[in-house]
């Protein structure tokens, strides 16, 4: 795998905005959770975006397919907008956008492969065979092609996240957010999960991380993002990020995590 | 009663949905039907819906139906809790892939609610095959009243009232082992 080069896209930047964020903020409650966010993702390009826990990162993921309704500001993916609740629009939306979840959320009662299998079936109504070949060369990807009619409770969690990055990746998004995927693993599954996720950022593909995998950033994030107390407070290229970041939370918080990284 | 659980399924899907008008509706289903009881259920229809429809109903329509709205009352909830008691994940992973409402609900929710709620369905099942002897009282035949008939006729009091305790036992004995069955069967599917 080439992890050792930083992906070539990153200085063959296409300039078409994938995904927009313009003025977003979200409540729970009356809790403000997210207070302002503007961001532009291009294609080809990975975000990774760090942050204590209760920063607003998973609902800020979470705002961009709709599973958390947005109560100001506006998303658009591809030029849909995220913020119709119309259910069409929104699973159009849904079908660009892949998310892999820190609790894997496999569905326990289809093997490896059919919980890849699922949504071509269902949604894009590919044929079963068909299905199936293009499932056995994602799994192969991911490296468990072995598992593929194993169910998930025989399956250890980097396993399991590796199908449920397969599993995304079945639908072929334009774009693919990843929820701390790596924070539910002990510590020696944590690799297979990032190489697998360096390998699709090196391949070109259009990522939002929510990580505090910061080797992961250095390796292959065009910016990376310190989301705090709902509000981007930094956002630079890595080399800046974590050599000279500006503001005293960044070194805080950098100091933190490289202290638990250590 | 099979009826019963069939019906129960959809109202225990409305009862499991957002909408609040369904969701209303069918709470108002489920409170009525749970919280009387049987005995007065089937007499009201039984001198009901001739009433209603001026025509004579038989017995055994009137303990159908009634059987039925009753089980499904139960089963009602049964599938509700069954439904919610998946992980919300679940619903998020399934909708994140595009599936609809109805797709989620079908290949993802269900399949894993079923095995869920074999247990509290056996338990439902069980305890309305004993109620329906209850519907002896509007005179259908069914297990207790011929029980009754047959003792008149023999006056063989503890005889037949032991055999028929035994066959209750036996019907009810086989739903639980049905239950168990289904539930290892979809055990194993899941833990292959």
């Amino acid at each position: 795998m080439a992890l050792l080069f930083r992906r070539e896209s990153k200085y063959t930047l296409k300039s078409k905005p994938v995904v927009k964020i313009g003025g977003l903020h979200k409540w729970f409650g009356k809790l403000h959770v997210l207070k302002g966010i503007d961001l532009s993702l291009d294609e080809g390009e990975v975000i990774v975006i760090c942050g204590v826990s209760g920063s607003g990162k998973s609902t800020l993921i979470r705002c961009i397919n709709g599973l958390e309704s947005i109560d100001e500001g506006k998303i658009t993916v591809e030029g849909l907008s995220v913020n119709e609740r119309e259910r069409k629009i929104l699973r159009e939306v849904r079908k660009r956008v892949g998310i892999v979840f820190q609790s894997f959320n496999l569905f326990p009662h289809l093997t490896a492969l059919e919980n890849v299998t699922l949504a071509p079936k269902e949604v894009k109504k590919v044929k079963k065979g068909k299905a199936e070949k293009e499932a056995v060369v994602l799994l192969e990807r991911v490296g468990i092609a072995e598992k593929a009619n194993s169910y998930p409770i025989s399956l250890s969690g980097g396993q399991k996240q590796r199908v449920a990055i397969a599993r995304a990746l079945a639908m072929n998004p334009k774009v693919m957010l990843f929820d701390e995927p790596t924070s539910a693993l002990d510590p020696e599954m944590i690799k297979e999960v990032l190489d697998v996720m360096i390998d699709l950022a090196c391949g070109g593909m259009t990522m939002i991380v929510v990580t505090h995998e910061m080797g992961f950033a250095v390796r292959v994030a065009n910016r990376v993002m310190l989301l705090d107390e709902g509000t981007i407070l930094e956002s630079a290229p890595p080399e800046e990020f974590f050599r000279n970041p500006k503001q005293q939370r960044t070194k805080e918080f950098l100091s933190h995590v490289l202290e638990v990284n250590l | 009663m099979a009826l019963g659980g069939v019906l129960g399924f959809f109202i225990g899907l409305m009862r499991a949905s957002k909408n609040k008008l369904l969701n209303l509706l069918s709470l108002c289903y489920v409170e009525t039907f749970r919280n009387s009881p049987l005995l007065i259920q089937l007499f009201l229809i039984y001198y009901g819906l001739p009433i209603l429809f001026n025509t004579d109903v038989p017995p055994q329509t009137t303990a159908t139906i009634a059987i039925t709205l009753y089980t499904a009352g139960y089963m009602a909830e049964v599938f509700k809790s069954a439904i919610n008691g998946i992980a919300k994940g679940q619903w998020e992973a399934s909708y994140s892939l595009g599936l609809s409402y109805t797709q989620s609900l079908r290949r993802v929710i269900l399949p894993q609610a079923f095995r869920i709620a074999i247990p509290p369905s056996v338990g439902v099942f069980v305890a309305v095959t004993k109620d329906s002897s209850l519907a002896s009282i509007i005179g259908f035949m069914e297990l207790t009243r011929m029980a009754a008939v047959v003792r008149s006729q023999t006056f063989t009091t503890f005889d037949v009232l032991g055999v028929t305790a035994l066959l209750y036992f036996i019907m009810c004995y086989s739903f639980s082992k049905l239950g168990s069955f289904l539930e290892k069967k979809l055990e194993v599917a899941e833990a292959r």
